[in-house]
């Protein structure tokens, strides 16, 4: 049996519905994602940018406080005396209340890693803690004419803690002497504090706590003082310096750089889109894998519904539309399918084996029905024979014909004549006659009705000579020539027309019976041609005589459905039988 | 079917509130500040897997508080006005601890310390004593050093570079060291011939290891005990030194601490000074001078530059003994809970057991060392100290001291601090052999009211006659007037009939 094509068109629209619903899907999801990317990275700006803007602020006031801090210092009189006394006792004492100050100053203010009081005459590395860049903070120092920061210096706390490098921020001012009587106060020293990164990292706190964010805050060498390394470019470092801000904006991170010039450095906060983004993708991930694992499903799902129900019902539909073409044809459907399907299918085959073993019980009733009926057809025809003793007939007949000569009446011979012959026709020979014969035999019984009818019948006859021979069922023209006479032309006052022709093509012989009698109505003549189309049905009545349905019996049991017959007419202008019959049956 | 599903919810939603239950039972660690010099070493800032595994070993977190020896204690009067004590104070509180106690900002130690096996071994009898008042001891003593330990305090580092140029041997008695210092003057107007540590090692430098406050002397004059700065000794040492400070050779500033300015180290680091009396305790060798050399020096051996010298003796070869009389312990606030000092009691306890000292002489066991049965400990890194590992390691080597024959047997000892080492043993040999005797001044230390009726500060007494337009003697008697004025007689008698 030829495999069937694994789709069905109810399947593969299926599919194609899925697939197309799934890239749907797909493509919301990508565009929904990319919207929240969008969202996300804007509100992650915002929030940073606001982090930022508090940082500043923040920072801002605590740069304030420690330069209030540092005044407070250089103008106490203690720092004044310590700087200005020449007695060394006198100075340890002033010593104690600066160092009094300065204790208390750090338990005021947090994040105060040192304080550090200069000298004008000091060395320019004066503190181990300071380290080389020194006399650069203290250029710086003298140079600032008021409390300010003076910068971010790299710092090394005196007590073990090996390793670590810490930035603290520097603000400081000079000390002037400010005694009465002083025009010009000079610089008697300077007061400078540092400040711990801690104290300003603690402002930091928040993007520490932001997974994806990473700062740096940088002196102006670009050197990190807090945070982590960042990658910046001089360029970009430079254009924070002078605009206050710098952004760079990456596929993979955006680039925020703010100046923060209270403490002469820069903050720079890089976003990891990334991280920042991780979340979604996964759950963008995620919810894809389900569309694709939906999809697996429905695709599976699809195909089981294909294999059990569209295809099984493909194939039955197949089949059914096979039989109703050639109900002889597929006579066996495949079972397969799910379990309704296959029942489906198996009671089709039972009803199929059913019909096929009833079809051929009719036929056989059919068969032995038409057989007994030709049988019984036989007899009828037997026993009409028999009710008349042909012989009889023949005899009286012939002394019929013979009287008639001797008394000269040549109607009557001739029409004993004929009679005879008509009816020997009619009786003996075969089913199967010569055409000539059959046309002969019409003559004879015009020649007959002539006597009756006089010249108020013409006859034609159009017989083609190439049909003479061919054999055709007996007694099947002449009763369509009597039904002519009878039906037709008798009851017609003016004289009419009777044509007989008979032709023949490449695959047929046409035999037309033509009068130009009264017609049959249309009614009447509808049934006719009912009754010839179906000769057998039990519309065609119980006509059992010879007649043109009696013709259409026996041409259809001798020739099968392969002749045609067809009866036109047109009241008060005659009647056509047009008799049409296979060459090759003849 | 539905009652199942409604069963599996009911469990599927017991199941997620045990792990919201679980998270919030999981307690937070005891919080316990410390406050002391070396205390940011404990700072979280630092990676320190030392710290992390004591806090994690006790369910603690540190929050130091630093405390530089100069201002502790204005920082621990104010915190105690503020009632803000730390929990643990590391002070070396010799002449105003009293203080804290009469302010309700210390609690004393629990009667029975039989819970901590490892510190008892640390409450011996003199220190126990010392730190005894009103029948309950109020602290840790921070060293186990005996009573007969006569190991110097404190050295001179000398600039090599100047002993060449002088062309002068290192200095053995004051004269030398008077000539030695006149030639760098000389040499080098500039440079400040000695630098001290603090001002307390400068007075160190005529041998003098001054008893405190509370160091009662037995005065064979009067027959009766005497507190050391009341002593004629006293005077005459200070005069030793007087001679220095009037030529130029002392740093003018060396009294001047905590007010900004740069230290004795800061000086001698950065080439300003050619020499500094300095402790001899590894521990403040290697966490500071040998720290911040690396610092300034990264590329200089510092035993290449420096060269280590005796305190001086006098014309007769005469040292002082070194009484390890210092009264550093390990303080505890009254706002420390029963629950809280049995928490940082076990700490110590664990600190001072077998394998705490294990942890704090050697290190973290499979890190910094491995040891296998019948064989010694094998460092697994060389050349570097736990100094430079951990942080914390500069606290919790004093938490309490660890004993100082581990110390001078530290095989990972850098160089300089071995020559230390050296040096000291050097010059206890040099004593006994050469029979150079010392002086014992017996001294029992009693916490008395001297703490509140006389405020000595030492330091400041011995700067004021050093500096005394008047000279030594005439301030001594100035101050010594003073002291009577302020009753010192009647409290020479009471403790004296005290101690007797």
């Amino acid at each position: 049996m030829k495999r069937k094509h694994m789709r069905t068109v109810t399947h593969r629209q299926f599919t194609r519905f899925v697939i197309a619903i799934t890239v749907v899907l797909a493509a919301v999801i990508l565009l929904t994602c990319l919207l929240y990317t969008m969202v996300i990275l804007q509100r992650n700006q915002d929030y940073v940018d606001g982090i930022l803007a508090r940082y500043q602020e923040s920072l801002s006031t605590q740069m304030e406080e420690y330069t209030q801090l540092v005044q407070t210092a250089a103008y106490d009189a203690s720092v004044l005396e310590y700087l200005q006394a020449d007695d060394p006792y006198a100075r340890h004492l002033a010593g104690l209340e600066v160092s009094t100050l300065f204790s208390s100053l750090k338990m005021v203010q947090n994040g105060i890693e040192d304080f550090f009081l200069f000298r004008p005459d000091d060395a320019s590395v004066t503190y181990a803690s300071l380290g080389a860049r020194q006399p650069e903070l203290m250029q710086r120092l003298w140079m600032s004419a008021k409390p300010a920061v003076i910068g971010i210096y790299p710092y090394a706390p005196s007590y073990g803690q090996a390793g670590n490098e810490r930035y603290v921020t520097v603000v400081g001012c000079p000390v002037y002497n400010l005694s009465a009587g002083e025009q010009h106060p000079s610089v008697v020293g300077a007061v400078a504090v540092a400040i711990s990164q801690q104290a300003i990292e603690s402002n930091l706190s928040e993007f520490y706590q932001l997974e994806g964010i990473h700062y740096s805050l940088m002196d102006r060498h670009q050197t990190v003082i807090l945070g982590e390394q960042l990658p910046v470019s001089e360029q970009d470092f430079r254009a924070a310096g002078e605009q206050g801000r710098f952004s760079r904006d990456t596929l993979a991170a955006s680039v925020t750089l703010i100046s923060i010039p209270s403490m002469d450095a820069v903050l720079v906060v890089q976003t990891d889109k990334m991280v920042l983004l991780k979340d979604l993708f996964t759950i963008t991930l995620v919810v894809l894998a389900m569309v694709l694992f939906l999809l697996g499903g429905m695709l599976y799902i699809s195909g089981r519904i294909s294999r059990e129900i569209t295809m099984p019902l493909s194939t039955l539909t197949e089949a059914v539309k096979e039989m109703d073409v050639d109900p002889t044809h597929t006579r066996h459907v495949p079972e397969e399918g799910n379990a309704d399907f296959r029942m489906l299918s198996a009671s089709l085959n039972r009803m199929l084996k059913t019909e096929t073993r009833l079809t051929h019980e009719l036929l056989e009733a059919n068969r032995s029905l038409y057989e007994s009926e030709l049988a019984k057809k036989h007899l009828e025809l037997q026993f009409l024979r028999s009710q008349i003793n042909p012989h009889f007939l023949y005899n009286t007949l012939e002394t019929i014909r013979s009287i008639a000569v001797v008394r000269k009446v040549p109607e009557v011979a001739s029409a004993a004549k004929n009679l005879a012959k008509l009816l020997r026709y009619s009786i003996k020979g075969g089913e199967i006659m010569r055409l000539s014969d059959e046309l002969e035999i019409i003559r004879c019984y015009l020649t007959i009705q002539e006597l009756r009818f006089g010249p108020r019948i013409r006859t034609v006859f159009e017989i083609d000579d190439d049909v003479q021979d061919l054999r055709i069922p007996r007694m099947c023209l002449q009763p369509l020539v009597e039904n002519a006479v009878v039906h037709g032309l008798e009851s017609c006052i003016a004289p009419g027309a009777l044509t007989i022709s008979c032709k023949k093509d490449d695959s047929f012989l046409w035999v037309a019976v033509r009068d130009t009698g009264v017609g049959i109505p249309q009614e009447e003549l509808d049934r006719i041609n009912y009754q010839l189309a179906h000769p057998f049905s039990k519309e065609a009545g119980q006509q059992s005589g010879i007649g043109m349905t009696n013709v259409a019996r026996r041409l259809q049991l001798s020739l099968g459905n392969d002749f045609a017959m067809q009866v036109t007419s047109e009241l008060n202008r005659g009647t056509e039988v047009v008799l049409c019959m296979p060459l090759d049956r003849l | 079917m539905r009652p199942l599903c409604l069963g599996m919810t009911v469990i599927l939603l017991w199941l997620c509130s045990c792990a919201a239950l679980g998270e919030e039972g999981v307690e937070s660690p005891m919080v316990i500040t410390i406050a002391g010099e070396y205390a940011e070493s404990l700072s979280g800032d630092y990676d320190d897997p030392l710290r992390s595994y004591l806090e994690e070993k006790f369910d603690i977190s540190f929050v130091p508080l630093q405390v530089d020896t100069a201002d502790a204690s204005y920082f621990y009067r104010l915190r105690a006005a503020a009632n803000e004590f730390p929990d643990i104070m590391l002070y070396d509180a010799q002449w105003d601890f009293l203080y804290f106690i009469q302010a309700n900002a210390l609690r004393p130690l629990p009667d029975i310390l039989s819970d901590y096996p490892n510190l008892r071994e640390y409450i011996t009898y003199p220190y126990a004593r010392n730190l005894q008042y009103n029948g309950k001891i109020w602290g840790l003593p921070r060293s186990l050093y005996s009573e007969e330990q006569r190991l110097p305090g404190y050295c001179v580092l000398i600039y090599k570079d100047y002993l060449s140029r002088t062309g002068m041997d290192v200095p053995v008695t004051l004269e030398d060291w008077h000539a030695f210092l006149s030639a760098i003057q000389e040499l080098d107007g500039g440079t400040i011939p000695l630098v001290s540590q603090t001002p307390w090692a400068m007075f160190n430098f005529s041998y003098f290891y001054a008893p405190f406050a509370n160091t009662w002397i037995w005065d064979t004059e009067i027959q009766g005990y005497v507190p050391g700065f009341y002593t004629q000794n006293y005077c005459e040492r200070i005069a030793a030194l007087r001679s220095f400070w009037d030529d130029g050779l002392i740093d003018p500033n060396f009294m001047d601490v905590n007010c900004g300015r740069p230290s004795g180290v800061d000086r001698f680091l950065l080439g300003q000074a050619a020499c500094i009396v300095y402790p001899t305790s590894t521990h403040v060798l290697m966490s500071e001078m040998m720290h911040r050399w690396s610092q300034v020096y990264p590329d200089i051996p510092i035993e290449d530059r420096v060269e280590i010298a005796f305190l001086p003796c006098d014309d007769s070869g005469q040292y002082s003994e070194s009484h390890d009389l210092n009264m550093s312990a390990i303080y505890f606030s009254a706002n420390v809970s029963d629950e809280k000092l049995d928490r940082i009691l076990s700490l110590l306890d664990y600190l001072c057991s077998p394998e705490g000292l294990m942890l704090r002489r050697w290190g973290l066991e499979g890190v910094d060392y491995v040891i296998e049965e019948d064989a010694p400990v094998s460092l697994l890194e060389e050349g570097t100290t736990l100094y430079d590992k951990y942080p914390s390691y500069s606290l919790l080597r004093i938490l309490p001291n660890l004993d100082d024959a581990y110390i001078r047997s530290d095989p990972s000892l850098p160089a300089f601090a071995g020559l230390l080492n050296e040096k000291c043993a050097e010059w206890e040999t040099l004593c006994e052999q050469n029979q150079r005797h010392w002086t014992s001044l017996k001294a029992n230390t009693v916490l008395t009211d001297s703490g509140t009726y006389f405020n000595p500060n030492l330091t400041e007494i011995s700067f004021r006659m050093l500096t005394a337009p008047e000279g030594v003697e005439a301030c001594f008697e100035e101050i010594r007037q003073e002291f009577l004025e302020q009753g010192i007689e009647d409290l020479i008698f009471k403790v004296t009939i005290n101690l007797q």
